[in-house]
């Protein structure tokens, strides 16, 4: 089920070519979307919102045509705008519903709705304050309220933690992962903050020079072949490292404490009383166990190598 | 490089930073805190726009307030976005420069060479009013480093820059670092930060809360219950097996994930010597085991929580 | 999908415990094509509930209760002290009344429409509006709706109550049959200011990011363009360019609207038929030209409505 899609679409400012050809399927749920700088992404969201009027190509939000229904689209679509904005003059409650009955909701409603949704953004306490007033992470979360009054079923979220402080960040980001599971609400989260994406997305699409480069499931996308496995020290350790070499196992990389170990294939066949899943994976902690008791090295952690979004990220640009 | 002897610094009534004593080192030492903390009056002080109230504060052996002698050695990449928007890249660098006292072609060649280290020479001939927010934050950087200062003080460096730039500036913090430079970084990207440096100094309420070295902080605050989660294919035998452990408080499975295990302990540093010992010879299979609270993140977490 | 279900139905029944975080909307939804509607009530709302409006608002009534008032004592009083006031029309008074009525009205219109764009420029408000189903022309209608409104209160509602006082007191002295079409060309006069004033300060404001810039900015206009046109009709009047000396006055921003005022209730100045000294340069000898006035009424307005278009763009919604 895709909730947006494109085929064949093309923008231009005027005789500028901003995307080209772009054919792509919005699925439901959370996605990134990701690219570097002038990658398109900017022109899609504003194609998606049906500010734009493609050139060519055709597509649709919601089941509604770009182009044609773009008030219907914005209807049933939120934004959370990357800048920090609201309207001035009025206290959260009194924005919120406003931005609310600006969607078509009757007064009564958006009023009874901003209420609801300001509790659920932890800003209930606050509601009655004169949004100017408020800090930077409430800012952030009155920008997500207003984008969630009238019961969107696609939310796009600019650069959602934006200027927020490792607290803020947490909260918000859990906010949205909360508001994307479950909840019926489609997300688009673009971001330069690769594990932002990660904590709340489950698929991701990556442009590049307007066209798209890399799409699908985060998870599927930070597998690694082979057997491979990530590796925390407690402190860096020489010795854990040669020891590893003379096991026969392949030192990939190493940052500080965290290294990256290449396991030859054929390896230890997994013991005979596995019950259920991790059965093919090999017996890792054995071989790394042992590894560090000869060095003397304590293990802090260690799982099957998964790439970081950021390398995915950084591969499908190349 | 960075010295601040019980330094405070109030406005009015209202704590900027409160009887603050640190050495900052060369290398790379990140500042961190929640907004608010004062980490925005500790970069202030030592870039020698604010005095302190009481206290000291010495960079390169000076007192940096009004002080040109320390102006000269020191790089400031500030926060707030403030540009001659009419300007070139070029320009705006080459103004600044001028103001540091650079002229003729030692000038030139150092808005050059500013430009190429912050990867703005295809761009510096553009208006800044154009510039899109990573442009202007290299910008920003480009004028920082271009009287090539012994002490660079960079505050929330990397906003606004797309991941491939975030690379490619923390890689160049790194280079500057290790050619023997005083970096403070302030930033809220924890893991970006955890990547660059171990040293870090954490602000909260106007307080230094912990300075030094990040493992070493780690480690102190290891006496606080510790989450460790495993992954086993038989994870209620694992669970009962480290029950036994004195140290353990709790063992739990994830009623989503039935190979998840999650512990609580006392005393992570025992619990983390014992580990290998008890799945070698309770022939465990375990495919993968971390803390959550093994991270940056946690640390920051559990101090600026803690007070 | 009526919203009043009767009782019995009224869906299926609770769960014990009920799921208080985020749920969706599902209530109706109003087809967006009254935004404009929402932007303008939300506008009166704000300018109502500030204190300024109705300090205003009460100067703006003194001009059309000072006749009142002077009608009424002339109408019990014996002596017949006030009966200069006789000399002046009914429609004199109406257009003394909204001369001095205009001062307010101006006044008034910076208190509403100064930060009308330009405090939404500041807090970035357009990424709000218009990220909801509002186009710009919405956007703006509904902002220059606002304005008017507020404004068109405060300039036809006095004059309506005045006008109403004497219909009900002074039919039989004739003030119906003085001019019969008086209601109309009062109609007209008082909606006429609102209008310039909504659409020439929407554009202003619209180039600013600070109201208390784009305020400053109008008064500058306001005020400059007054002085400017007096300096030019007194040197044409010195050269004995009598007429285009009258005309030269009124073309300024408050000048426009007196002129075009004298021209629909077709009068001249007056001081509600109290003597005024001939030297004051109030004291005209013929309206002035109406062409000029109604070029310069509709070109404000137009260039108004132009800069405001111009600056207000949609697409900077999403920024890259």
């Amino acid at each position: 089920m895709s909730i947006a899609s494109l085929h064949n679409l093309t923008v231009r400012y005027g005789r500028r070519t901003a995307v080209s050809d772009l054919s792509v399927e919005i699925p439901e749920g959370a996605v990134g979307l990701l690219g570097p700088n002038g990658a398109g992404k900017t022109t899609l969201l504003k194609t998606l919102m049906g500010f734009i009027r493609p050139a060519s190509g055709s597509g649709e939000v919601l089941g509604l045509r770009l182009g044609r229904e773009g008030l219907r689209i914005r209807q049933r679509v939120g934004l959370m705008p990357e800048l920090d904005c609201h309207i001035p003059g009025m206290n959260a409650v009194s924005f919120v519903s406003f931005a609310g009955e600006l969607c078509g909701m009757p007064s009564a409603q958006a009023l009874r709705r901003a209420h609801e949704v300001l509790e659920y953004c932890g800003l209930g306490e606050a509601r009655y304050r004169d949004v100017e007033t408020y800090s930077q992470g409430m800012r952030q979360r009155i920008k997500l309220a207003q984008a969630l009054v009238h019961g969107p079923s696609l939310v796009f979220l600019d650069e959602p933690t934006n200027g927020l402080d490792p607290e803020g960040r947490d909260q918000m980001l859990a906010l949205v992962r909360d508001v994307s599971h479950g909840k019926g609400v489609n997300v688009v989260v673009s971001s330069h903050l690769l594990p932002d994406i990660e904590r709340t997305c489950d698929r991701v699409i990556v442009m590049k020079g307007g066209a798209v480069v890399a799409e699908g499931e985060i998870a599927a996308l930070r597998e690694v072949a082979g057997s491979q496995v990530d590796v925390e020290l407690r402190e860096p350790s020489e010795g854990f490292l040669a020891a590893c070499r003379v096991r026969g196992l392949a030192v990939l990389s190493v940052t500080g404490p965290r290294i990256r170990l290449g396991f030859p294939e054929p390896l230890a066949v997994p013991q005979a009383r596995e019950v259920s899943t991790p059965a093919s994976s090999p017996d890792f902690a054995r071989v790394l166990f042992s590894v560090a008791r000869e060095a003397g090295a304590q293990v802090r952690g260690f799982h099957p190598a998964r790439r970081s979004l950021e390398d995915v990220f950084l591969e499908a640009l190349e | 490089m960075i010295l601040l002897d019980h330094a405070s610094r109030w406005y009015g009534q209202v704590m900027g930073l409160n009887d603050v004593s640190c050495v900052v080192p060369a290398g790379i030492t990140a500042l961190l805190g929640p907004n608010g903390a004062g980490k925005s009056t500790f970069m202030k002080l030592v870039s020698g726009q604010l005095r302190p109230t009481t206290g000291k504060v010495a960079v390169l052996g000076e007192r940096p307030f009004a002080n040109g002698r320390v102006f000269r050695r020191l790089g400031y990449c500030p926060e707030v976005d403030s540009f001659y928007e009419e300007m070139t890249g070029r320009e705006f660098v080459t103004l600044l420069a001028t103001l540091g006292g650079f002229r003729g072609d030692a000038l030139r060649q150092a808005v050059q060479h500013s430009l190429e280290q912050v990867g703005m020479l295809p761009n510096a001939d553009r208006r800044i009013g154009g510039y899109s927010k990573g442009m202007r934050q290299r910008i920003k950087m480009a004028q920082a480093l271009v009287h090539d200062p012994e002490v660079l003080l960079l505050d929330e460096p990397f906003n606004g820059l797309d991941p491939v730039g975030r690379r490619e500036m923390t890689d160049l913090v790194r280079s500057l670092a290790e050619s023997g430079k005083c970096v403070l970084v302030s930033s809220h990207i924890l893991y970006e930060v955890e990547h660059m440096t171990r040293s870090i100094l954490l602000i909260h309420r106007g307080r230094l809360l912990a300075q030094g070295d990040l493992y070493h902080i780690r480690g102190l605050i290891d006496r606080h219950p510790h989450r460790i989660a495993l992954r086993s294919n038989t994870p209620r035998e694992l669970g009962r097996a480290l029950l036994g452990l004195e140290h353990v408080v709790s063992a739990r499975l994830d009623d989503r994930d039935p190979c998840r295990l999650e512990v609580q302990t006392r005393d992570p540093e025992s619990f983390y010597s014992t580990l290998p010992a008890l799945v070698l010879d309770g022939g465990f299979h375990v495919t993968e085991f971390e803390s959550p609270d093994n991270n940056l993140e946690a640390v920051f977490r559990y101090l600026t929580e803690q007070s | 999908m009526s919203s009043i279900r009767p009782l019995e139905s009224a869906g299926p029944a609770p769960a014990p415990i009920a799921d208080t975080s985020y749920r969706n909307y599902d209530g109706p939804l109003r087809p967006p094509r009254f935004g404009w509607w929402i932007v303008a009530r939300m506008m009166t709302r704000l300018a109502w509930k500030r204190k300024g409006f109705w300090v205003l608002l009460f100067f703006s009534l003194m001009p059309y209760l000072l006749p009142a008032f002077l009608l009424y004592i002339r109408s019990q009083d014996q002596t017949r002290l006030l009966d200069m006031l006789a000399q002046r029309s009914f429609s004199g008074i109406f257009y003394d009344a909204f001369a001095g009525a205009q001062l307010w009205i101006f006044l008034l219109a910076l208190l509403v429409g100064a930060a009308s764009i330009s405090g939404d420029n500041r807090a970035n408000a357009l990424q709000i509006y218009l990220s909801k189903p509002l186009t710009k022309n919405s956007y703006l209608l509904g902002k220059w709706t606002g304005i008017f409104g507020v404004l068109a209160a405060a300039s036809l509602l006095p004059a309506a109550l005045l006008y109403l006082y004497c219909w009900g007191s002074f039919t039989d002295e004739g003030f119906l049959s003085e001019n019969p079409y008086l209601w109309l060309q009062v109609l007209t006069a008082t909606l006429l200011p609102p209008a310039l004033h909504a659409s020439f300060l929407l554009g202003v404001s619209a180039w600013f990011k600070r109201p208390l810039l784009a305020g400053g900015i109008y008064a500058g206009i306001y005020f400059g363009s007054q002085i400017l046109a007096g300096i030019v009709s007194l040197i044409l009047r010195r050269v004995g360019q009598d007429e285009a000396s009258v005309t030269a006055l009124h073309c300024s921003v408050p000048g426009v609207l007196r002129g075009l005022g004298q021209h629909l209730v077709d009068t001249l100045p007056g001081f509600y038929g109290l003597p005024i000294r001939a030297a004051n340069p109030m004291s005209q000898s013929a309206k002035p030209e109406l062409l000029p006035l109604v070029l310069l009424c509709v070109g404000l307005v137009v260039l108004g409505l132009v800069l405001a278009r111009v600056r207000v763009r949609a697409v900077e919604v999403v920024r890259g």
